[in-house]
């Protein structure tokens, strides 16, 4: 079983069915085309996006939903098609498709959230895909940690 | 960040083996080398936003306490999202016996 070093959790051995193949990699890390999603049960919703190929390159992220529960997901057709998908079956967040924020946690700021290039993953093809979406919506959306903890 | 004053002819080193001349210096313009390993990549062009945005999420999810503060994010095992999908059992020819 492949062993993966992550940046938070120690050594982890996984399946190799169970990397996440992003082959366009993500913006700024094109070479970085296989992830692990990782979830810490005490702090769900939060989702850690590990690198298998480099240990310190872990992304913290969000179900987008989380951060704003009106998300349109407003790809442009071409990303459509590029993840596999087409008009007729346009990609909706759901049980098969999970599309996750970015955070980005400021030494002094609140953290924030990148709600214009959400990262979608389909769960079924274990295949992921960084896009831009067309709609108006800001990389920096304040994200407080009430949001992050589970409803009581 | 690192801020160094150069002189046009002074090196800058990054580590043991990239290291950034001073060629010229006029009026706001800089002319510089970069010597690099051949396996890193040099580019001049500057980070896309969406690129950039990445980075520095990237750099800063070492502040995760920042965010929930008083977690430990080491002292729980991790779980995997994406299960392992169920392999078809393989079929056989070869049947068993005699």
């Amino acid at each position: 079983m492949p062993v993966c070093q992550t940046k938070f959790h120690g050594s982890l051995e996984y399946e190799p069915e169970q990397v996440l193949q992003i082959p366009q990699g993500l913006f700024g890390f094109a070479s970085e085309t296989e992830f692990l999603l990782l979830e810490i049960p005490s702090l769900r919703p939060l989702v850690f996006i590990q690198s298998t190929r480099t240990a310190n390159l872990c992304f913290l992220s969000l179900p987008v939903q989380v951060v704003d529960a009106n998300y349109r997901l407003a790809l442009r057709e071409a990303d459509i098609r590029e993840f596999g998908y087409s008009a007729e079956r346009n990609p909706e967040i759901g049980q098969n498709l999970l599309c996750l924020t970015l955070l980005t946690i400021g030494q002094k700021q609140a953290a924030t959230a990148n709600l214009q290039a959400p990262v979608l993953i389909d769960i079924e093809r274990h295949r992921g895909m960084q896009a831009i979406v067309s709609a108006e919506y800001s990389h920096r959306v304040s994200v407080t940690p009430e949001r992050l903890r589970p409803a009581c | 960040m690192l801020i160094s004053r150069r002189k046009e002819g002074e090196t800058l080193f990054i580590g043991e083996d990239i290291e950034v001349r001073i060629v010229s210096v006029r009026k706001k313009k800089v002319i510089f080398g970069v010597v690099a390993p051949k396996d890193i990549k040099v580019t001049a062009a500057r980070l896309s936003p969406a690129a950039l945005a990445n980075t520095i999420a990237a750099v800063h999810s070492v502040n995760l306490d920042r965010l929930l503060p008083g977690i430990q994010a080491d002292a729980e095992k991790p779980v995997l999202l994406l299960r392992t999908m169920q392999r078809a059992p393989e079929t056989s020819d070869k049947e068993e016996g005699i």
